[in-house]
């Protein structure tokens, strides 16, 4: 939350892309976090409709609102509305909104939990596809292998303080290409 | 009374525990003292310690007395119609339904325990929320002994309500169906009394001769009779709560299943509407609208799109004939009240500036601010637009809606009235208050976002800044009047102008207060 602007730092700041992010940082990093909620009453276009109007976005948004809701496979919940989606069509719908608003990081909040199997493989498979489109994305999870599979790099945090980080080849090399599980445990009790 | 010390003990734990949790916050339990000391306040300014006369009380007395009495009378018949089983919880959690169903006590006990504390509670939380309407609504000049007399009719009536609800949730066949009819025949009853009232009070030519024909039945006159030391009127709500008590122990012994099932439905729909509260989401009420055809987009831009995506949920969810209805009755009740201010222009003026302000700050200190789930919404956070900017657009959102419903009610005296100055000047006005008291919930919420502060000192809170802010803007006119001689354009105008900078200035500081603290709304 302290990421995506939405908590004051007690201290230290955050830089992205170079830039020291001041309380404007809400606007480089959009949180989705592991309850994504939406707004019940609107359909997934609306909310696309919305975030263009309240991003300001220029002409033309609606071929890329098209092609994004294609590339999630999400053509068809087009005027489903908010209320009766699934939690993987809401973390896609907010995925959606938050691409087409143009902001450049995205924060997801344990982002599998509640998600079945086929649902976890397409979250991966369309965060995969965002960063090679160009986007940061800092995943907060507990799972993982799931973080493995996903990640280039990984933090390790216990209490709030920094206690390892690298790609993931680095990480395991520091327990003989060990498993990240057993990587974590190592860290986090020493 | 062991088994009640284990039936009760987590309810003690979590009461134990919620006092602990306020001791660490010194600023909210200085304001709840602040609200106590104010209701205290006002019991002691407007009672007096013996009664000096006993001829009858003016009409007002004898109507707002009615209200207390019919008002209890309909929300009785409400909840034995509809058992209201999402109001009244049985078990507040699933460990607590799988604890105290296995209590090795008899299921006689945990029935009625259970039933005790929903009456309880009911009360605990009436008497929080509306302690001050007690005080307020009570006539000034009267003593000690009725203020304490009544409140006790209060407290026996409430229960009487509350204790019917849980006996209605698990009545079945022909059981349910008296309970309906006489629930919907106890509500009638108790409409028609405040109906007639309602009628003497507008004075209508067209009701005068219905007026000689009924019947002058006046239920309130049992608080004055209370106030004059008869308490025997107490046992009646007593008698009631008693009986739906003992009935419900009886018949809940054996239907613990049942009892679970009302539970679990009702737990689920109280998460519901925690997490999505301030959105309005009724997907409940709208199980089967699943698609709908979407709109395109808006040309609103920036802040002014959450103004459109208010509109769209509210036009989804809100049938149209609901919308026409309530314009109607706006239309109607505007009309009505021209054709009442020919015959008293005095009162009129009196109605206008002096009680409808009144009720409208009463009201709106009142109306729960459903900010926070808004807050939460990840897309609220979205763009370059300030924080400030997003509060206003959220707080015009629930503004225009009631702004639209004065024009309306303005729209239909103007019809009758055939003057268009004054409705205009009243609309200015209206809309100055409107707008500042929305914006004072907001600067409230932000200084108190805790739900159960929310429904205590927040609502104090809320109606002496109201009351306390709307007196520059009154003065602000008052002098533009004088200066322009112009005592209504220039002076509602500027009045009105003055109060929207108030607004302006409260929705800015709410977002001081609010910005980097949503960690704190998700826990309050």
């Amino acid at each position: 939350m302290c990421l995506a602007g939405l908590v004051r730092p007690d201290a230290g700041t955050i830089v992205f892309d170079g830039a020291v992010l001041g309380p404007e940082r809400g606007r480089a990093v959009a949180l989705i976090p592991e309850t994504p909620d939406v707004y019940p009453m609107l359909t997934v276009w609306e909310h696309l409709a919305f975030v263009a109007a309240l991003t300001k976005q220029p002409a033309g948004w609606e071929e890329r609102a098209e092609a994004l809701l294609d590339r999630l496979a999400m053509a068809r919940e087009r005027d489903t509305l908010g209320n009766t989606l699934s939690k993987g069509m809401r973390q896609k719908t907010l995925l959606a909104a938050t691409v087409l608003g143009g902001t450049p990081a995205l924060l997801l909040d344990e982002p599998m939990i509640g998600l079945d199997p086929l649902g976890q493989r397409e979250l991966r498979a369309i965060v995969t596809d965002l960063r090679a489109g160009g986007h940061a994305i800092l995943v907060s999870t507990h799972l993982l292998e799931s973080a493995a599979a996903m990640c280039d790099r990984m933090l390790v945090l216990d209490r709030g303080r920094l206690v390892a980080s690298g790609t993931i080849d680095e990480l395991r090399a520091r327990r003989g290409n060990g498993s990240i599980e057993d990587v974590f445990l190592d860290v986090t009790r020493s | 009374m062991n088994a009640l010390a284990v039936l009760s003990f987590g309810d003690r734990r979590t009461l134990i525990n919620t006092v602990r949790e306020l001791r660490r916050h010194p600023g909210r339990l200085a304001l709840w003292a602040l609200y106590a000391i104010v209701i205290l306040g006002f019991a002691f300014i407007k009672t007096k310690p013996s009664s000096q006369h006993s001829q009858a009380p003016p009409f007002f007395v004898t109507a707002l007395n009615d209200l207390w009495l019919c008002g209890f009378a309909i929300a009785f018949g409400i909840v034995l119609a509809t058992g209201t089983s999402r109001w009244l919880g049985v078990f507040s959690s699933r460990a607590e339904a799988l604890v105290l169903t296995r209590a090795q006590t008899t299921p006689l006990l945990v029935a009625a325990y259970l039933q005790m504390r929903a009456v309880v509670v009911t009360l605990a939380q009436g008497f929080t929320r509306f302690a001050y309407l007690i005080v307020i609504g009570i006539p000034t000049g009267t003593t000690v002994f009725a203020l304490l007399a009544q409140l006790l009719f209060f407290a026996a009536a409430g229960a009487a309500v509350a204790s019917v609800a849980l006996p209605r949730a698990l009545a079945r066949g022909r059981a349910r169906i008296a309970m309906i009819a006489a629930g919907v025949a106890i509500a009638a009853a108790g409409a028609i009394p405040l109906a007639l009232d309602a009628l003497r009070v507008l004075q209508l030519p067209a009701a005068a001769a219905l007026l000689r024909r009924a019947p002058d039945i006046h239920p309130g006159t049992v608080l004055i009779a209370l106030a004059a030391g008869d308490l025997r009127c107490i046992a009646v709500p007593l008698a009631v709560a008693a009986c739906a008590t003992a009935a419900f122990a009886l018949a809940a012994r054996d239907a613990f299943p049942e009892l679970y099932t009302i539970s679990l439905a009702n737990l689920e729909w109280r998460m519901r509407v925690r997490n999505r509260r301030g959105l309005r989401d009724d997907d409940a009420a709208k199980p089967s609208l699943k698609t709908v055809r979407s709109t395109a987009g808006t040309s609103l831009r920036g802040a002014l799109a959450f103004l459109w995506v208010d509109a769209l949920m509210f036009t989804r969810r809100i049938s149209p004939v609901v919308t026409a209805v309530v314009a109607a009755l706006a239309l109607i009740g505007g009309a009505a009240f021209a054709a009442f201010a020919r015959h008293s222009p005095e009162l009129t003026f009196g109605i206008l500036f002096g009680t409808l302000p009144g009720l409208a700050i009463a009201v709106a200190s009142t109306t729960g601010v459903r900010l926070a789930p808004a807050l939460r919404m990840p897309l609220f956070w979205l763009g370059d637009v300030s924080l400030a900017a997003r509060l206003a657009a959220w707080t015009f959102g629930a503004f225009w809606r009631d702004a639209v419903l004065v024009a309306l009610a303005v729209a239909g005296y103007a019809a009758v009235s055939g003057d268009i100055h004054g409705p205009l000047v009243v609309f200015a006005g209206a809309s100055g208050l409107l707008a500042l008291t929305r914006a004072v919930g907001l600067a409230v919420f932000a200084l108190l976002p805790n739900q159960i502060d929310q429904r205590g000192p927040a609502v104090m809170l809320r109606a002496v800044l109201s009351f306390a802010l709307v007196a520059p803007a009154v003065t602000i006119g008052a002098i533009a009047a004088v200066v322009f001689s112009s005592p209504f354009i220039a002076g509602t105008l500027t009045g009105t102008l003055a109060a929207f900078t108030e607004a302006a200035l409260l929705i800015v500081f709410a977002a001081w207060r609010l910005a980097g603290r949503v960690d704190r709304l998700a826990l309050a």
